[in-house]
């Protein structure tokens, strides 16, 4: 597969993410500085992604499975790919370094950074899927450790499965943390007939009791 | 014990992960632990690449170290021994040496991950001990991302056994590794701290390595290696693309490079290496020239003069009551605002001098120095009389740094040298002695020539020598310019050293000092000054070093010239104060500069306290209501803060000039707690609360409880705030309000973060729960009534 890029984030996105909750009325200070943020974290972000394909009794053999929301997501799947992904190291270093001189720009560095890892894993997912769906497979949607009751223990399993250590650069801390922080993992489901996944909903989820989405009666879409 | 001969090709071996993979390894295990369980394994692969012609074998330790092991209650000691053992017994009766193999710890070093530079060193200690004890021939440290974590792996086997060090890297295609390290800078520090040869693992085949192995080859006296994978797996079935035969005819290409060491890595099985040892062993290695060339680095970034590198002067408390503050009440954030604006305003080097009565300096500046480099990858000069506040600094500095100073006097030379070289460092020298400065240029050179023989004496090239022929004031010695500059005129071109220079020295005592330090710098530039000390926020000096680049021709096509000045009309023109608002209105606004003017203003009339809490509280408290009812959002939120910020600071700077008490409402402490990193939450609280009047104390993330705990005791402080994101590290956060309950029974402690709710932090002991910034601002104000 061709290197991971990324060239453009959705400042709509940015602003979700910063708690924006009407887009009409920024200000041209803040306005100007989300656009240099943007700017500032495209120049550093270092997208890199591994993946493999298991069969779903060599994860169960390895542990990986576990909760649920999981093995629901993965019902009729004989397959599933992991994924990894980090953007690196550099862009931590900024924001690290606009903390000591700014409180709005290291949050809008922030959120950029995460919508910049949202965006590539889209688009890697995207080439999985036609990397895969030529040789036959269909994939589910992307489901995370910490997800529903899938414990976000699980990335230790889930990184040494794909080398992700040697193939990308891409840790987790004792306390399943991963390092650099603006990285994702995620279980893709595949098989041969149709799948789709289900997502977690919020009924295991570590937020539940104080989400804003599902306050208002949204979903953050897991 | 393993000799490195450069005019002889050694051959090392392949893969041990793949020759495992063939032999059914189940997937995800932990291959050192098959030493235990399958001796016999083991010693077959390591004899097929013996008699493949493999001079030398790596043990199976690639991953023992106590991280890794963990899990699976095995020693250390215990695998190392066994998998020593095993190579051993697999090279009876052969030359073959064995290598124990050191490879990556598998957690990310500080600053982007939590594992300390120390605690990397103790692992590798441990690993190093036990591989010498086992009786391998020399050690190995491959597959390496992080020059950080390479560093702690050279000193842990370099102080603790005898064993010569062999270090290989994996590269990108770009010629960085992941975490950005470049291979000059890899090159630069490894052959400083004293390794024995350097290469190129893993990541990328022999076609990929070949123009990064030839960048090696040119940076390096040492031996160099490769060792590449079979080419490029298949994403699908991880299956490499290069067979036996390719392998052995690419790397034949090599041997133009001047490497004297080959073998193989992931992909690769002894057939492939038996392809490069029919290939090599009949040829001798080329020699190579190498030109060693002036320069510092951290990994990700070079400084090597050939022109003009600025050094920026400002962390340095001599003269600077703010600084000098700040140090005092440990407040770093200060100092790291100091790097930052140095870096944004064009320096190269950043002077670190952090010594003044009353500070610990050699935990001090050992802290500092972590903390800049977490927020630029700029270079460090580390500033100091103090030779082990020296060593601390360079020994847990990332990349090559340069020490200021020594001087021509024996006892100090004798002292830091030998600390200079060890860590690979580059050297000041001050052309002074115990008989103080010499008048004259000839004076002076003649101690620049003592200091450079002792400097080589010791190993330290001239390349690293630094010269400062040293700064007179005009208005008490006139004749003392000419001297200094004709002193580094001959330093710099009949001697063939850098030079590094203060300027601001020049004008003390007379008028517009400014002309005169930006005239003598380009005199000094002129005469072939490579490292002006100066700060980098003075514009006139700046100017004068990139007048100085066009002139001189380095700056090709004027563009950094071009590029400085583009702007300058828009810059003039954000100066001037427009008073259109109240101070109240431009906090609201998040106007900062006019925030920062406005209340300058008002400080010329008004006492500073009066500012606090008729101008700026009221505004906060606006911005914090609407942020409240969900007018405003954290945007506009952040940027009044930062307005506030800019006005607390013309308030800060007025109180330091008059030397009265300062406005602080009491004293808080945050920190993100043990396990966790994510500290954009606690930070954002921690402007809101500063802004608000209160002293705050940051720990950072990742905070023992016991240093929480001792902290607010040693501080008095009356709130203590705990931020937790993960359901992981909530535990955490538990037993540090456990323990603050238990011994510091009077303090407040307010809890938040994204899992934290409020029953859970009732449960918990918590006092209070700080759903947000606006909120804990809230139960500042109830907690101090004020």
């Amino acid at each position: 597969m061709e290197k991971l890029t990324i060239d453009k984030i959705d400042k709509n996105e940015a602003l979700r993410y910063l708690g924006q909750k009407d887009d009409g009325t920024l200000s041209k200070n803040i306005d100007e500085a989300l656009s240099k943020a943007i700017r500032q974290t495209l120049s550093v972000v270092n997208p890199r992604a591994v993946h493999a394909l298991f069969s779903i009794d060599e994860l169960k053999n390895a542990d990986l499975l576990e909760g649920k929301d999981i093995k629901k997501h993965l019902k009729g799947c004989t397959h599933a790919i992991l994924l990894a992904l980090t953007l690196g190291t550099e862009i931590e270093q900024k924001i690290r370094a606009s903390q000591a001189i700014d409180a709005l720009f290291p949050v809008m560095l922030d959120a950029c950074a995460t919508a910049a890892a949202e965006s590539s894993c889209d688009k890697y997912s995207q080439s999985l899927n036609s990397l895969y769906s030529k040789k036959g497979l269909f994939l589910t949607s992307r489901f995370s450790p910490g997800y529903g009751d899938f414990p976000i223990e699980k990335q230790h399993i889930l990184l040494r499965l794909v080398d992700a250590e040697r193939k990308i650069g891409l840790y987790v801390t004792e306390s399943s943390i991963l390092t650099p922080r603006k990285s994702i993992t995620a279980i893709i489901g595949a098989s041969d007939v149709p799948v789709h996944g289900k997502m977690a909903g919020c009924k295991n989820c570590a937020l539940k009791d104080k989400c804003d989405y599902k306050n208002k009666g949204e979903t953050c879409n897991v | 014990m393993f000799e490195l001969n450069k005019n002889k090709y050694t051959i090392l071996d392949g893969a041990m992960g793949t020759m495992l993979q063939k032999s059914g390894l189940e997937i995800g295990g932990v291959p050192e632990l098959l030493s235990l369980s399958n001796p016999d394994l083991i010693e077959s692969i390591h004899r097929s690449y013996i008699q493949s012609g493999a001079d030398i074998i790596y043990a199976n330790t690639f991953g023992a170290n106590a991280l890794k092991l963990a899990r699976c209650q095995k020693s250390v000691k215990e695998v190392i021994e066994a998998s020593i053992g095993i190579a051993k017994k697999a090279c009876l009766g052969t030359n073959t040496a064995v290598a124990l193999d050191i490879g990556p710890l598998g957690e990310l070093l500080e600053p982007s991950g939590t594992l300390s530079f120390e605690r990397a060193y103790e692992l590798f200690c441990e690993i190093a001990i036990a591989g010498e004890k086992s009786g391998a021939d020399l050690a190995v440290i491959e597959t390496m991302t992080d020059l950080y974590e390479v560093k702690a792996a050279v000193l842990a086997i370099r102080e603790n056994t005898n064993l010569p060090v062999l270090v290989s890297m994996s590269f990108e295609q770009n010629g960085r590794t992941f975490t950005g390290c470049s291979i000059e800078a890899m090159a630069s520090v490894l052959e400083g701290l004293g390794v024995c040869a350097l290469g190129i693992n893993c990541s990328l085949g022999p076609v990929g390595i070949y123009p990064l192995a030839k960048r090696l080859c040119a940076s390096t006296s040492l031996g160099v290696f490769v060792k590449p994978n079979a080419g490029l797996p298949n994403p699908v079935d991880g299956t490499y693309d290069i067979d036996a035969t390719q392998f052995g005819k690419i790397l034949s290409d090599y041997h133009e490079l001047g490497i004297c060491m080959l073998g193989g890595c992931c992909g690769t099985t002894p057939e492939y290496i038996k392809a490069v040892a029919d290939i090599f062993k009949s040829k001798t290695p080329k020699e190579r020239t190498f030109k060693r060339r002036s320069m510092v680095c951290t990994p990700t970034r070079i400084v090597a003069p050939d022109g003009v590198a600025v050094i920026g002067e400002r962390i340095n408390p001599t003269g600077k009551k703010l600084f000098k503050q700040a140090l005092l009440e440990n407040n770093i954030d200060y100092i790291l605002a100091q790097a930052v604006s140095q870096a944004d305003a064009g320096a190269d080097i950043l002077d670190v001098n952090v010594g003044m009565p009353g500070i610990d300096e050699v935990s001090m500046l050992k802290n500092i120095v972590k903390k800049i480099q977490s927020v630029t990858d700029l270079p460090l000069q580390i500033d100091s009389s103090n030779p082990d506040a020296i060593e601390a600094a360079l020994r847990i500095y990332n990349g090559k740094a340069i020490v200021n100073s020594v001087n021509g006097e024996k006892a100090v030379l004798e002292r830091i040298l030998p600390i200079v070289k060890k860590y690979g460092a580059s050297v000041v020298a001050l052309t002074l002695d115990e008989n103080g400065i010499p008048d004259t240029a000839e004076g002076r050179i003649e101690i620049a020539k003592r200091i450079l023989d002792c400097a080589n004496s010791y190993g330290i090239p001239k390349e690293d020598v630094y010269v400062d022929t040293l700064t007179l004031t005009a208005s008490a010695q006139q004749e003392g310019a000419k001297e200094t500059l004709k002193a580094l005129r001959y330093i710099k071109h009949e001697l063939g050293l850098r030079t590094v220079l203060g300027v601001s020295n020049i004008s003390f005592g007379l008028p517009n000092r400014e002309l005169l330090n930006s005239s003598f710098l380009t005199l000094a530039l002129g005469a072939g000054l490579d490292f002006p000390i100066i700060n980098p926020n003075a514009k006139a000096m700046m100017d004068a070093v990139y007048a100085y680049r066009v002139l001189s021709g380095i700056d090709k096509n004027s563009q950094g010239y071009i590029e400085r000045f583009s702007n300058d009309e828009g810059a003039k023109m954000s100066t001037v104060l427009s008073t259109e608002h109240t101070l109240a209105e431009a906090v609201k606004k998040g106007l900062v500069d006019e925030a920062h003017a406005l209340c300058a203003k008002l400080l010329e009339t008004s006492e500073p306290l009066d500012i606090v809490n008729a101008h700026l509280i009221p505004a906060l408290d606006e911005v914090g209501a609407d942020f409240e009812s969900g007018k405003l959002f954290l945007p506009q939120l952040l940027s009044a803060a930062n307005a506030a910020q800019a006005a607390f600071e013309a308030v800060k700077a007025k109180i330091a000039a008059s030397g009265t008490k300062s406005v602080s409402k009491g004293k808080i402490v945050i920190a993100t707690v043990k396990g966790d990193i994510h500290d954009i939450g606690k930070n954002i609280v921690k402007v809101i609360l500063e802004n608000y009047g209160y002293t705050v104390i940051d720990l950072g993330r990742d905070v023992e409880p016991e240093i929480i705990v001792k902290t607010a005791k040693d501080e008095n402080a009356q709130l203590v705030g705990l931020s937790a994101l993960m359901t992981t590290t909530l535990g955490a956060m538990e037993d540090t309000i456990k323990q603050l309950s238990s011994s510091y029974p009077e303090c407040r402690i307010m809890v938040g973060g994204a899992v934290v709710t409020q029953d859970y932090a009732k449960n918990i002991g918590a006092h209070y729960y700080a759903k947000d910034a606006k909120r804990a601002a809230d139960i500042a104000k109830e907690v101090f009534n004020c």
